[in-house]
């Protein structure tokens, strides 16, 4: 009898263990930690929008305008000294290849005597002029970082009163802003 | 319950940073060079015009008549446009050097010969590039016109 009490026993604990050691075994696993990198967007101006050297209306003249598209041609009712400077503003955005973005632009009218902005587009590489508020933000559609890169351009409409004074000014500024879609 | 917790902090680990953050900015100026109006003085004196046709400079000379200048190339060097003077226009042009230069320049349109004076209180220096004059005074000309 005490035989039979003693193998029972150690039958018990033989069982206790297996148990214990299945249970331990399925605690164990693994999973991996991924993640992907991509290129940072970066933009950069390459040139500012420059209109170039022109006259001032006569005293109580009309107010003329001058053009500038988002290609750089130049267009307007103002009487242009030198054309050699007008250019469309441009700005370089790199990043990830083939990654869609969104350029927010800002254009600020700074207010300067005689000067005033207006019709301002813009335009990612291959696409169409979309129009951007005066004084606001606005995001432009459909702009893709081809091959990684991609060009950006702003164009727009500067009217001269003949308040206007001589001399080299900076009506105006226009920020940019990157980011991925 | 060990094994779904870890794969709760890996999923949140992968989503990496906001989109947000992913941005980059730059700002450009709008710029432009304003110069006075060229126009007639109260004097009359002599009027410089520019006008409405990019690349057409148009002087009227009070008493001598006027002519359009047709640009002709720009030499972006210097900033300077190059004009061309018809044969008809080339005594016109003459006598408006002679009255910038007041006879500094002994109205001779020979090249290299540079003249420089205020006409309404607009600078204006002209410097001939070449010329051809007959006898009678008629010829041709080529020469950069820079206002300041």
């Amino acid at each position: 009898m005490k035989i039979y009490t003693k193998l029972t026993a150690i039958a018990a604990a033989s069982t206790l263990a297996m148990v214990s050691q299945t249970a331990w075994a399925a605690d164990h696993d693994s999973a991996n930690a991924t993640v992907t990198l991509v290129t940072p967007i970066q933009v950069s101006k390459t040139t500012d929008l420059a209109f170039g050297q022109v006259a001032i209306p006569s005293v109580g003249a009309t107010a003329t305008t001058i053009i500038i598209g988002t290609s750089g041609a130049q267009t307007g009712t103002a009487d242009k000294v030198d054309t050699q400077t007008a250019t469309a503003a441009a700005f370089a955005i790199t990043g990830q290849d083939t990654f869609a973005y969104t350029p927010s632009i800002t254009v600020s009218d700074l207010g300067v005597t005689g000067l005033s902005l207006s019709s301002f587009k813009g335009q990612c590489s291959g696409g169409s002029d979309q129009s951007l508020t005066i004084g606001g933000s606005t995001g432009l559609a459909g702009c893709a970082l081809a091959s990684g890169s991609d060009t950006l351009t702003v164009g727009g409409t500067l009217t001269i009163a003949d308040t206007a004074t001589s001399g080299a000014k900076t009506p105006g500024t226009i920020a940019v802003s990157v980011a991925y879609n | 319950m060990r094994k779904i917790g870890g794969l709760s902090a890996i999923a949140a680990f992968a989503m990496g940073p906001a989109p947000a953050l992913a941005r980059g900015q730059a700002e450009a100026g709008v710029t432009v060079t304003l110069v006075s109006p060229a126009e007639a003085s109260a004097a009359a004196a002599t009027r410089l015009l520019f006008s409405q046709t990019p690349g057409v400079l148009t002087i009227a000379i009070p008493g001598a008549g006027s002519l359009a200048l047709t640009a002709t190339g720009a030499d972006s060097a210097s900033g300077t446009f190059t004009f061309a003077a018809s044969a008809e226009g080339a005594a016109t042009l003459r006598a408006l050097m002679a009255d910038l230069a007041a006879g500094a320049s002994g109205g001779t349109l020979s090249p290299g010969v540079t003249v420089s004076g205020f006409l309404a209180g607009q600078g204006v220096q002209l410097v001939v590039l070449g010329a051809s004059q007959g006898a009678d005074g008629s010829g041709s000309l080529r020469a950069t016109i820079t206002f300041d």
